[in-house]
């Protein structure tokens, strides 16, 4: 009975997606065309010769209609074609599933180290309101908010790889002769852990916890406080009242009042999951990490025009599953919005 | 005396009507409103800001170094009297530069943010206002606008349309105008269902009047408040940018890019060369979270 | 029958707020028979809840007990500890409040909820717990009891929801109830069913009940006794009876003229007199 309720809730979903994904790929093309101009400008160079021009023109098919560029555009990309890279002379699809599994375990990693301290921040600091912890939070959090990620990494870097010498320099996934697991997904830590590489995943680990470092100290803050608010209006709740003159223990008190924050903060995670994309292009950048945030980084500076589209393109959808895995989520955690 | 706040139950004075707690709030001096409404947050954040406009135009003016004098003799230089910053790779003087940078940060994210709420409010008003098909269709292309990575998007469109600073003016005004929309757009939605409009139009106000009298002042309270939150932001996305080597390009002495310029030479030990404008960079955002928060709390004091 | 099931003596109440200090309860004293109904009336505002949160040791943030004395069964109250009061609250005295729907956890089933209060407080295994939730529940009138159980708040009624507080309230057996506002926010057929319900209850259950409302229609229809309290002190007080018919205070007097009791009498009057 429940589990065909939510079979349907997920069809539902699925088919709501579906206009939002054609939005993002119809925006992700009309973006980059008006933007960009003629992109052949930008992929052969200042000092071109027009007849250069024109072949660059005929190869990226910019010399076509816009309207035909839009259809094959959709077509291709529904088939998961999303160009050849004029760097790699790769696919983008291929390049790309090469990297991203790199970018979504740093950024997996981050969010979940981000979400555990931020809740545990922000419930202390709920329960003491007012006092020295709940101020040292807030502070805390409203100032880590201020501080630019990228530039966090190479005070990081400076501080435990300079001066302490107890992390890696920014070598990326794997250190140079390094033990690396069998690549699976490209994902090292991952790999490492599914073939039971002992070495490797200890090598990995130690390659990611500097740059994971940077991301989790920035974005436990947003969490914090957020978790910090919803625990507060759900301890003053009328429900937590009730419990309290109902004998519950503090301990029980505290998770009602931690669980009823979920809701709110697991709303967030979907935006954060978004930002924390954008934050791995500048994080990827500053340790090497050779992902794909890194690769569009790259394909930028180099006039990559088809890597640059198919990573937005990617990135977009990415946030727009998110959404949708958010969206379930939150009706497991509150019932009052279930099926 | 004033009730105490978070009580059930108001408590009983000597005379404890209702009278009593009402009229002391009307009886505040103005002198006493606007001392509450100027809280600690409000006048550190303008304060700060304040400081680091001047000091981007007193501190070049007075100082022996240029913002953009190369001196190759003094390159890498660490901090020292002569030059208290140090110096970088071309023999910039840090201290300089770093007071320098606002007048470009700091321009560029007021017009690019600002015209980006400009949009988004003037959307947002006529979306929440025609709320059939033009409020509907701004909403979704706001929805598609924001499912994107952010600073993927702003990335991708100055590096594409253009490796220029008009360029990174529009793309800030285009990654903001919709949290603006959305914002002014539920603010109105609530406003114009107010009895006091449905009075002022009973009055015979055009829809003109009531939009620019009433609807828009009482609807700008929450877009006011994140302005400040999208100023920080917009200026840790320029120096992003600029990291990238995307937008401000060097020997503009601009926050970013001097992190940038000091970027490799972190693993050598050269931190001065990043960290003092990083400082500064992340000096400026806490001010304009600081200031949004104070303009939050003083509007709370005002509906209170 | 040994004194009162709960006396409240001398009780003083500050509350430290932003602009300073504020008395709210100075020198409030009441006395609840054992197996009676005592009302506390007054207006929002007059002191009410924060006596009997005062009772139960729940005072809000800034709250403090200056004076008095808080006696359940003659034990007193007011000097334990937060465990010891904790271990009192739901087992000892039992407490409902208005708006049921919110003073239920919203995220949990009726059954999990009532099930950690009881864990909080008595020693059963599984089984026992079912069995005594869905005892309380069709004691507090509940027909659909496994049903209700499995429900979450939001999907109960307001009716319905009051009732599973209730039975939450009552589930350790408490000797004292202590209802502040049961009925505000309920409809008004459904008002009159849950003060029936408490009646009963307190008759079924030989519970001593407190009962907190600005409606002296309550007072003058459940209540076996009654405090009218005003400006955080107590005015008057006595057998409900004396105290609604022949008022000696000027407060009660005020309280009697601006309530529809006298309608109610007259008309009753009217009606027994033909």
């Amino acid at each position: 009975m429940r589990a065909r309720q939510w079979a349907w809730l997920i069809v539902k979903r699925v088919l709501f997606m579906a206009p939002i994904l054609f939005g993002v790929a119809t925006a992700t093309f009309f973006l980059t065309r008006l933007a960009g101009g003629d992109p052949a400008y930008l992929v052969a160079g200042s000092f071109a010769t027009e007849e250069v021009i024109a072949s660059v023109r005929a190869q990226l098919g910019t010399d076509r209609p816009l309207g035909e560029q839009y259809g094959e555009f959709l077509s291709d990309t529904i088939r998961g074609d999303l160009g050849t890279s004029l760097f790699t002379d790769r696919p983008v699809t291929t390049d790309l599933a090469d990297r991203l599994p790199a970018t979504l375990q740093l950024v997996t990693l981050a969010l979940a180290f981000s979400l555990v301290f931020g809740l545990a921040l922000g419930s202390y600091a709920a329960h003491r309101r007012g006092r020295a912890g709940d101020r040292a939070v807030r502070f805390g959090s409203f100032s880590a908010l201020s501080v630019p990620d990228f530039w966090l990494g190479l005070v990081l870097l400076f501080v435990f790889f300079f001066k302490l010498d107890i992390a890696p320099g920014p070598t990326g996934q794997i250190a140079a002769g390094g033990p690396a697991p069998q690549d699976v997904t490209g994902a090292v830590l991952f790999d490492a852990m599914i073939t039971l590489n002992g070495a490797a995943f200890k090598a990995s680990l130690h390659q990611i916890w500097l740059p994971l470092m940077t991301m989790v100290l920035i974005f436990t803050a947003p969490i914090a406080r957020l978790a910090r608010s919803a625990a507060i209006e759900s301890l003053t709740s009328d429900s937590i009242l009730f419990g309290r003159a109902c004998g519950l223990s503090n301990r029980k008190l505290w998770t009602y009042a931690t669980r009823g924050a979920l809701p709110p903060v697991v709303t967030f995670v979907g935006i954060l999951f978004s930002v924390l994309l954008g934050s791995a292009v500048l994080v990827e950048t500053v340790f090497s990490w050779g992902g794909a945030a890194q690769y569009a980084v790259n394909a930028i500076r180099q006039s990559d025009f088809p890597a640059v589209q198919g990573f937005v393109l990617v990135a977009g959808a990415l946030s727009v599953a998110i959404f949708f895995v958010v969206d379930l989520l939150y009706r497991v955690i509150d019932p009052r919005v279930r099926l | 005396m004033t009730p105490p706040p978070e009580t059930d139950a108001t408590p009983a004075t000597a005379s404890g009507t209702a009278a009593d707690f009402v009229l002391p709030r009307h009886a505040d001096s103005f002198g006493r409103r606007l001392r509450r409404r100027l809280n600690p947050p409000l006048l550190w954040g303008a304060f700060i800001i304040f400081v680091l406009a001047l000091g981007a135009y007193v501190v070049p003016a007075i100082w022996q170094f240029g913002a953009e004098a190369a001196n190759p003799r003094e390159a890498l230089l660490p901090p020292s009297a002569r030059h208290p910053f140090g110096t970088d790779r071309s023999g910039f003087d840090i201290f300089v530069r770093v007071f320098h940078a606002p007048r470009i940060d700091l321009t560029i994210v007021v017009l690019g943010v600002g015209l980006g709420a400009l949009i988004g409010i003037v959307l947002g008003v006529a979306a929440g206002f025609s709320r059939r098909l033009m409020g509907e269709f701004s909403m979704r292309l706001a929805d598609i606008v924001q499912a994107f990575p952010l600073l993927i998007l702003a990335i991708a469109l100055v590096a594409l349309g253009g490796n220029n600073l008009t360029n990174v003016v529009f793309v800030l005004a285009f990654v903001n105008a919709p949290v603006f929309l959305r914002l002014v757009r539920s603010r109105v939605l609530t406003v114009r269902e107010q009895r006091y409009i449905a009075a002022a139009a009973a009055l015979g106000n055009s829809t003109t009047r009531l939009v620019f009298r009433h609807v828009l002042p009482n609807s700008l309270g929450p877009a006011v408040v994140q302005f400040g939150i999208s100023m920080g932001y917009g200026i840790l996305t320029l120096a992003g940018l600029a990291y990238l080597g995307v937008g401000v390009q060097v020997p503009t002495p601009e926050w970013g890019s001097m992190i940038l310029g000091g970027a490799s030479y972190i693993t050598t030990g050269q931190w001065w060369i990043s960290i003092f404008p990083g400082i500064f960079l992340a000096i400026a955002v806490f001010a304009f979270n600081l200031l949004s928060e104070g303009i939050e709390q003083a509007r709370e004091v005002h509906l209170r | 029958m040994t004194g009162p099931a709960l006396a409240v003596r001398e009780l003083s109440v500050e509350i430290a707020g932003r602009d300073g200090v504020a008395s709210v309860l100075d020198g409030v004293g009441l006395a609840l028979a054992r197996g009676r109904m005592h009302g506390l009336v007054g207006e929002t505002g007059s002191g009410k809840s924060m006596t009997a949160r005062s009772v139960i040791g729940l005072l809000p943030p800034g709250g403090r007990v200056t004076a008095g004395s808080v006696q359940l069964g003659g034990r007193e109250l007011l000097g334990l500890d937060a465990d010891e009061l904790r271990e009192l609250r739901g087992a000892a005295i039992g407490m409902v409040f208005q708006n049921p729907r919110t003073a239920l956890y919203p995220l949990i089933t009726v059954e999990t909820q009532m099930a950690n209060v009881l864990k909080a407080h008595l020693n059963l295994d599984r089984r026992g717990r079912a069995a005594r939730i869905r005892e309380r529940l069709r004691l507090v009138g509940v027909d659909d009891v496994d049903r209700i159980a499995r429900s979450y708040p939001h999907e109960l009624s307001g009716g319905l929801a009051q009732r599973a507080v209730i039975a939450t309230a009552l589930l350790c057996d408490p000797e004292v109830l202590i209802a502040d506002e049961p009925t505000t926010g309920l409809d008004a057929t459904i008002q009159r069913q849950i003060l029936e319900l408490i009646a009963f209850l307190q008759s079924e259950l030989s519970l001593s009940v407190l009962i907190i409302t600005h409606d002296l229609g309550i007072i003058a229809q459940y209540c076996d006794t009654v405090s009218v309290m005003h400006d955080g002190r107590v005015v008057e007080d006595g057998e409900m009876r004396r105290v609604l018919l022949s008022p000696q205070h000027d407060y009660t007097r005020r309280l009697i003229a601006a309530s529809d009791l006298r309608e109610l009498r007259n008309e009753r009057a009217a009606s027994a007199g033909r």
